[in-house]
């Protein structure tokens, strides 16, 4: 008799990484989406100030570099959430074959640390 | 020591390694499961890693509390300003610019993990966009992306009371601004309640 249940074990990681990704997918498009639309409706805003002239010389180039910066941190930060992500599906399948060796052999491990 | 007796000793030897390496192997087959499912065990161990920093609730209390400072001066200055009274707002400006300064300092206070393994992901992923022309575009090792979305809004409420001093914020440019720190507020607090499994 196995001494681990495979189909158990890796129906068991399927779920808890199932519930993780699409937690977090779920934030992450939503907030791609608000950025997205957000840069967009800027790029209109400014083109239409600097053609009214509401908008001086001065405050166009700045503006043109915050559009620039502006793209630039969202990428950070979606990688910077995606970073999160695998961290938090990684410590998820160690976690869960953690305790089913421990369920397993009988044998007391130490405690899982998730870093 | 004549001939047979060398030769006996030589086959002696070789019978006697012969039978360590079958004990050793009938050692090695004895091994139970649980020793090999306990290897695997102090293997895995090892396998942990920290791809992002811990999550603060501070941190997230401070870009609450920022931000709404933050959109009170805009709410002030919405339908454009005259630099005549420019006085009467500075202290403001001031207070603003300080608060969002000393959390920046904090957020970048807070140790950020380091694995080679994503620094290489991350250094072949900018060699690709540079073959395209695009530059060096992931810069998430070094800073986390949420302080450098509050640098940022440092610099327009900075460029904001520029422009209110020479008397050229008009409504519209008040509204170009607020757009920039809606959006950065967006990063910066999107990506530190993340943080939190």
């Amino acid at each position: 008799m196995a001494l681990v249940d495979i189909d158990q074990l890796i129906q068991d990681i399927k779920t808890s990484t199932s519930d993780i990704l699409g937690k977090d997918v779920t934030t992450i498009r939503g907030f791609s989406s608000r950025q997205l639309n957000g840069l967009a409706n800027q790029s209109a805003l400014i083109a239409s100030g600097i053609s009214s002239g509401q908008i001086t010389p001065d405050n166009r180039d700045f503006f043109l570099d915050q559009l620039v910066e502006l793209a630039h941190n969202f990428v950070n930060t979606l990688v910077g959430l995606l970073m999160a992500t695998i961290e938090r599906l990684w410590n998820a399948v160690v976690s869960i074959i953690w305790s089913t060796i421990s369920k397993a052999t009988g044998v007391q491990l130490p405690a899982f640390n998730p870093l | 020591m004549d001939k047979r007796a060398l030769k006996f000793n030589d086959l002696f030897k070789k019978l006697i390694m012969q039978t360590s390496k079958t004990s050793l192997n009938k050692k090695l087959l004895n091994i139970s499961l649980k020793n090999i499912w306990l290897s695997c065990v102090l293997l895995l161990s090892g396998c942990a890693v920290s791809l992002a920093p811990k999550f603060d609730q501070t941190i997230v209390d401070n870009l609450s509390s920022t931000s709404t400072e933050t959109f009170q001066l805009l709410a002030e200055v919405s339908n454009g300003t005259s630099n005549a009274d420019f006085s009467k707002r500075e202290d403001q400006y001031n207070s603003v610019i300080g608060k969002l300064e000393a959390l920046e300092l904090q957020i970048n206070a807070r140790p950020l993990p380091h694995n080679k393994a994503v620094d290489k992901i991350i250094e072949k992923a900018n060699e690709r966009l540079k073959a395209r022309n695009v530059g060096t575009l992931i810069t998430t090792g070094d800073t986390a992306p949420s302080a450098t979305a509050i640098a940022e809004i440092v610099k327009n409420i900075n460029q904001m009371k520029t422009s209110d001093k020479a008397g050229t914020l008009t409504a519209t440019t008040v509204q170009v601004f607020k757009g920039f720190i809606v959006l950065y507020f967006d990063q910066a607090l999107t990506y530190e309640r993340f943080l939190n499994s």
